[in-house]
């Protein structure tokens, strides 16, 4: 299967396993007034929509690869990223539809886009984006021209003997990559700003329920975000340590440091792919779930149910 | 919390100028206390912007709030009633509700007697 198909498989599985999770249990809501449900459930279309989005323009990225050979893979490259930030940025711009006139309450305390935000939500977007700018531009300075001029190559020479290896991270992917990483963190904000700019549920007394949907947002964006930095960060690990260990063999006394170095990267590589595919596959859970968590508990098991365990 | 209900003869912007100067004066919120944005606190009231930010100008003409692009709408130091003052209130209030007297009338009866 090719790297593509793997990834779309991927992704399929990680959406049915969501959707399973999320919707294969029973809840129970509290009773709650019609507009709060109804309020909880406009920001639970907001948040499925962006997700559908990103997921329809990474589709379409691997479309475009596959159409596209002359493009080196570069639409699955961008791909990711593209696709998570064209989600969290249609999240961003989807208003607040207006309400009916009546009786609202407002607390007095001050929202931020980081108010919801928790220190382990920060490190899993700022920890895989600096991985991933640091890596890039260490690929981008290491890479090399192939022979179409592209810098997509990385070539060793030792003595009378030279390998080079295609594709790499070179300039001609890492370039646009970074802009892409800018992309997702800046989305990421924007996105944050949607969710402390949304009115507050239309009911008084409901005001923990308010910080618990805005929580529950925030943690849909900040697994977007990651999910792409880390497919990204996936990619650009796999692709130099496949490239770094095909050239080892013309590395000389530099051979051993190379194949440890491709390992690394190569074990990175499928490790930040299979964090990436459960982050999206949390995004999407979390999204889904968005009523019942902020307002319902599980059922209890049914009597038959219990009679046999 | 501040509550604002369409359905008071009460103008909206009225609502969030006399709830907010109640609070402020009452020692419930504190000086140095930030405020929520203008469009923050529009959005949760289902009001438009100009509603808060002509409640905000006339708190801040009141001297009960200041507002500046570094710092945003804080509450001024110093703004809350005397303790003694709103003890007094307090009872006041206790004793018109035990009789069933709403706040119009409540408050009509303390301008007659300041009279």
């Amino acid at each position: 299967m090719s790297g593509p198909g793997v990834v779309l498989v991927a992704v399929v599985g990680a959406v049915i396993v969501a959707l399973w999770a999320a919707l294969g249990r029973q809840w129970r809501l509290r009773s709650a007034p019609p507009e709060v449900v109804a309020a909880l459930r406009a920001l639970r279309g907001r948040a499925v929509a962006a997700i559908a989005l990103a997921a329809a323009v990474q589709l379409g990225a691997m479309l475009l690869a596959d159409r596209n050979q002359s493009w080196q893979g570069l639409s699955l490259a961008v791909g990711p990223g593209l696709a998570a930030g064209t989600g969290l940025l249609a999240f961003a711009a989807i208003g607040a539809t207006t309400s009916a006139p009546g009786r609202y309450a407002a607390t007095l305390d001050v929202r931020t886009p980081l108010t919801y935000v928790s220190t382990r939500s920060a490190l899993g977007l700022l920890v895989p984006a600096a991985l991933s700018t640091a890596l890039l531009l260490a690929t981008g300075l290491t890479g090399s021209a192939d022979s179409s001029g592209r810098e997509r190559a990385v070539t060793i020479s030792h003595g009378a003997t030279s390998a080079t290896a295609s594709p790499y991270p070179g300039w001609f992917y890492a370039a646009p990559m970074l802009v892409v990483t800018a992309f997702i963190l800046l989305t990421t904000v924007a996105a944050l700003w949607r969710v402390s700019a949304t009115a507050a549920l239309p009911a008084s007394g409901w005001e923990r329920e308010d910080r618990r949907w805005r929580v529950a947002l925030v943690r849909v964006v900040g697994c977007l975000g990651s999910a792409a930095l880390l497919a990204q960060l996936a990619g650009i690990a796999y692709f130099a340590g496949s490239g770094l260990r095909s050239i080892s063999t013309a590395s000389g006394d530099r051979r051993a440091a190379l194949l440890v170095a491709a390992a690394c990267l190569l074990v990175a590589g499928i490790g930040s792919f299979v964090i990436a595919v459960v982050r999206a596959a949390a995004a999407l859970t979390r999204a889904v779930r968005l009523p019942a968590d902020v307002l319902g508990a599980p059922a209890p098991m049914p009597p038959s149910s219990r009679s046999r365990a | 919390m501040i509550i604002v209900d369409s359905g008071s003869p009460v103008r909206p912007f009225e609502q969030i100028r006399g709830q907010l100067a109640d609070l402020i004066r009452s020692g419930s919120v504190e000086g140095g206390q930030r405020l929520p944005s203008i469009r923050q606190l529009a959005a949760d009231l289902r009001v438009a912007p100009g509603t808060v930010a002509k409640a905000y100008a006339e708190l801040e003409e009141a001297g009960l709030i200041t507002t500046s692009r570094a710092h945003g709408t804080r509450v001024r130091a110093g703004q809350t009633t005397a303790s003694g003052l709103l003890d007094a209130a307090l009872v006041y209030a206790t004793a018109a509700r035990s009789v069933g007297v709403d706040l119009t009338e409540a408050l009509a009866a303390v301008r007659a007697q300041w009279a």
